[in-house]
């Protein structure tokens, strides 16, 4: 009954931990390494004209996030312009505006792209209706020729409309889709007039136009595709391939058939988009989207913490697996140091004093202590006065010792803290016990054990990814948790006892 | 090369208890922590068994403040020899034992001498917790000093030798003498280089015994056999180990005695967690035999009877003995 009461508390926990974690890792993307990178991309597009010097107008497009893309950090640089932004259609028109300028100003938006960890719930827009049609009446005809042709060569919208699609992009296309294309083959001119043939059979389509991220460099071209509402989603589809996908580093910036840019009371000089890869790590990436995005388990993680609570957290964090270290090492292999959990404090003072030293200090130090309690014994002192001198010779040693190593430069002497000062006193303290109750065999033995054991500790618990795992993932410490319950009702042989009863399991004679 | 887990499979198989098992699996069960202090206590534990008629070694003094101790002399001197230890005391720390006077000093067990003012600092220093668990203020005992039985003579050196029964639910379970030698220093604690020598609940006859965990057949100071020893009064220990469990509430208990020369059996401490070595000195797990008082239901004998079983279950095979 016991048992199972804890198993399932163990479980209960175990779960919580580690599906905490879980969901970090898939949806959030909180990596399981620290040091993970990751692309993001920076994009810059760059506007000049040249102002007639009456009102100029410029309009272009703001870039939305979408299923696959999260845009942040955008910024507009135009100082000749009054800069307004407001929605239109499926877009976000950027209007830039000014009373009297000449010369040739200049505008740019700059912004990051960053793939999202997990697709973003889908915006289920119903389609704008009526749409606009702007082919001739004899297009139409045509248009509609060309689908009922593409819908006789499919079976449903999707094939039909890369039935369609090939026709348009074929390199023997028929005098039909000559007709309506012209002399332009872009893909820009594809998409839309690939739209407008749906439009006027009734479906709803439209042009796209973006980037492709694969392609960076510091003027690259805009791609077009095509999006086709199928059931109750847009469906993309390639005016390269005619296929139903388009690659997945198409960024989607503005959809319809307006340009790019629009100009009144001016000409449009130059217009440059460059696109850069930034590598990050997944985790600076992770936490950016989460903040854009207004994750609630981002927003309240321990990274959300000022810089100096996050470091002193890094540390703390690490210590239940220094503990958990301890309970593994006392009940199932049976091995115990001074205190109960003297070692997890003796391995975080050598975060202050770097290892080496630290163990050098606590011997020294250590040692000192002890020769001066043989000393006091034969004072026949009161156990508590005792031990208060003994703490008072230690300090007066450590800051001596302190003083020599700054006279002789020596930088790791001065290194001591007022932590490591503390669990020093406390473990000479604990160690004058044991040597009172059990002898010095027992006391040094006790003392170079916990040293030994401190140190496995600090190894363990300075590591990088064990730090990054427990201040990351902070639900961790509920699956430690649930172990230690677990070892808590374990009641099999502790290691040492194979070895201590090891004359009991020979038969007799 | 045996694996741990065979070796681990082979303990188990012989109803070997580990500390986790005992810790986890009875102790936690069966022992209530408020009633640690009645064994914790040896004054408390003393009174609890005059209670139940235990005979126990006569209380001298009780030293429970600094200010009591400057009287120690005052009230100690008229007594030739006794014993002084901490009450709240553990694993045979701290206590010293005075046996007689060589002029103004103290002869100790140990043939050691020492003076009143040495005798007086460590009972200060008992008082302030260094021998106690957790090291919180304690008290200091004195009491009788056993004259232990001739049987032992030959097999002992500086100390009195003690027999420790574990009792479980009202049935002995296992026992063991405690054996002082030269490195134990009179001392009868296996860790501190006593012999323990199992014993035959049934004929009350020491089995094989074990020093430093290596079986041994003869004391290392006297060379005297420590194997086949008939304890006297064997059932009457049997009897006031059986009874402790009710006495104190506690479930599983260690039961230490000494056999006095002119006063019989006394029952000295209790413990309720009681050490592991027994089944070393034993060469027999005593999970097993738990088990069987568990599946017994012997807890709802009478005392008699609860001896009787103890006695019957758990006599050693024939030869192992001499084995």
């Amino acid at each position: 009954m016991r048992n199972l009461h804890v198993y399932i508390l163990a479980a209960v926990l175990a779960a919580i931990g580690l599906g905490l974690a879980a969901y970090k890792v898939a949806v959030i993307g909180l990596p399981l390494q620290e040091k993970a990178a990751v692309s993001a991309w920076e994009v810059d597009s760059e506007i000049r004209v040249s102002a007639n010097g009456g009102p100029l107008k410029l309009a272009t497009f703001v870039p939305e996030d979408s299923r696959e893309f999260s845009v942040l950090d955008h910024r507009v640089a135009a100082p000749d312009f009054g800069i307004t932004v407001a929605p239109e259609g499926a877009n976000r028109r950027l209007n830039l505006t000014a009373r009297a300028v000449t010369g040739r100003p200049a505008a740019r938006q700059r912004f990051l792209v960053r793939r999202n960890n997990v697709r973003a719930r889908e915006k289920r827009l119903p389609p704008p209706f009526p749409q606009e049609i702007t082919l001739s009446q004899t297009n139409q005809s045509i248009a509609r020729t060309l689908y009922v042709a593409a819908h006789a060569k499919s079976s449903d919208v999707t094939t039909l409309v890369s039935v369609l699609l090939r026709e348009l992009i074929s390199p023997d296309r028929s005098e039909n889709v000559r007709f309506l294309l012209g002399d332009d083959r872009s893909q820009q001119k594809i998409a839309t007039i690939a739209a407008q043939v749906l439009r006027v059979n009734g479906l709803f389509a439209r042009a796209v136009h973006g980037i492709d991220l694969a392609k960076t460099g510091v003027a690259v071209d805009t791609k077009a595709w095509l999006e086709v509402f199928v059931g109750d989603h847009w469906q993309a589809f390639s005016v390269a391939t005619a296929e139903s996908r388009v690659p997945r580093d198409y960024f989607a910036w503005w959809r319809g058939d307006a340009p790019f840019i629009k100009v009144d009371g001016g000409k449009l000089d130059r217009q440059r988009i460059s696109v850069t890869r930034v590598e990050e790590t997944v985790l600076r990436h992770a936490l950016a989207l989460g903040k854009h995005g207004g994750v609630f388990l981002t927003n309240y993680s321990l990274y959300a913490l000022p810089a100096t609570q996050r470091a002193v957290f890094r540390v703390i964090m690490t210590v239940p697996i220094g503990v958990f270290m301890l309970v593994v090492l006392r009940n199932i292999v049976g091995l115990r140091g001074v205190g109960t959990f003297m070692p997890v404090l003796i391995a975080l003072s050598f975060r202050d004093t770097h290892l080496v030293w630290g163990l050098v200090l606590f011997s020294v130090v250590l040692a000192t202590g002890l020769l001066v309690r043989l000393y006091f014994d034969h004072l026949k002192l009161l156990l508590v006065a005792r031990l208060g001198a003994i703490v008072m010779f230690v300090i007066l040693f450590l800051a001596a010792m302190t003083v020599l190593s700054s006279k002789l430069n020596f930088e790791p002497g001065l290194s001591v803290a007022l932590f490591p000062l503390v669990i020093l006193t406390m473990t000479i303290e604990r160690v004058s016990v044991i040597w009172d109750e059990s002898g010095p065999a027992e006391a040094i033995k006790m003392a170079a054990l916990s040293l030994i054991i401190a140190t496995v500790c600090y190894l363990l618990m300075s590591a990088h990814p064990v730090q990054h795992i427990f201040f990351a993932f902070p639900e961790m410490v509920l699956v430690l948790a649930a172990l230690t319950l677990l070892i808590g009702r374990y009641t099999g042989y502790r290691l040492s006892e194979l070895l201590r009863f090891k004359v009991l399991a020979e038969p007799k004679q | 090369m045996m694996m741990p887990w065979d070796l681990a499979r082979e303990l188990d198989r012989a109803g070997v208890l580990g500390m986790n098992g005992r810790n986890g699996a009875y102790i936690s069960q069966v022992n209530q922590r408020r009633l640690y202090p009645l064994v914790d206590d040896k004054l408390l534990t003393k009174e609890l068994a005059q209670k139940a008629g235990l005979a126990v070694p006569e209380l001298y003094a009780a030293f429970r403040y600094s200010g009591e101790v400057r009287n120690a002399r005052a009230v100690l001197d008229k007594y030739q020899s006794f014993v002084i230890k901490p009450a709240n005391g553990s694993r045979g720390n701290g206590i010293l034992v005075i046996k007689g006077r060589v002029g103004d000093s103290l002869r100790l067990g140990s043939h050691r001498l020492m003076g009143w003012d040495d005798l007086l600092f460590h009972m200060q220093n008992t008082l302030s917790g260094i021998y106690s668990l957790g090291g919180q203020e304690d008290s200091v005992i004195a009491e009788y000093c056993v004259e232990f039985d001739p049987v032992f003579q030959t097999i002992t050196h500086l100390g009195v030798p003690d027999i420790r029964l574990i009792a479980y639910k009202g049935v002995p379970v296992m026992g063991m003498l405690r054996l002082p030698t030269s490195e134990s220093e009179g001392k009868a604690n296996l860790h501190q280089g006593a012999i323990g020598a199992g014993i035959d609940l049934a004929s009350g006859r020491t089995l094989t015994a074990v020093w430093r965990n290596s079986v041994v057949h003869q004391h290392p100071d006297t060379l005297a056999e420590v194997s086949g020893v008939l304890i006297p009064h064997f059932d009457r220990m049997l009897e006031i180990a059986a009874g402790c469990n009710a006495m104190t509430g506690l479930g599983y208990v260690g039961v230490d005695l000494v056999l006095d020369r002119a006063k019989g059996p006394l029952m000295l401490e209790l413990n309720a967690r009681p050490g592991l070595n027994i089944q070393i000195a034993n060469r027999a797990g005593i999970g097993a035999r738990l088990r069987t008082v568990d599946a017994a239901g012997a807890e709802k004998l009478s005392l008699a009877e609860r001896v009787a079983f103890a006695k019957e279950t758990f006599k050693a095979r024939v030869g192992a003995a001499t084995a």
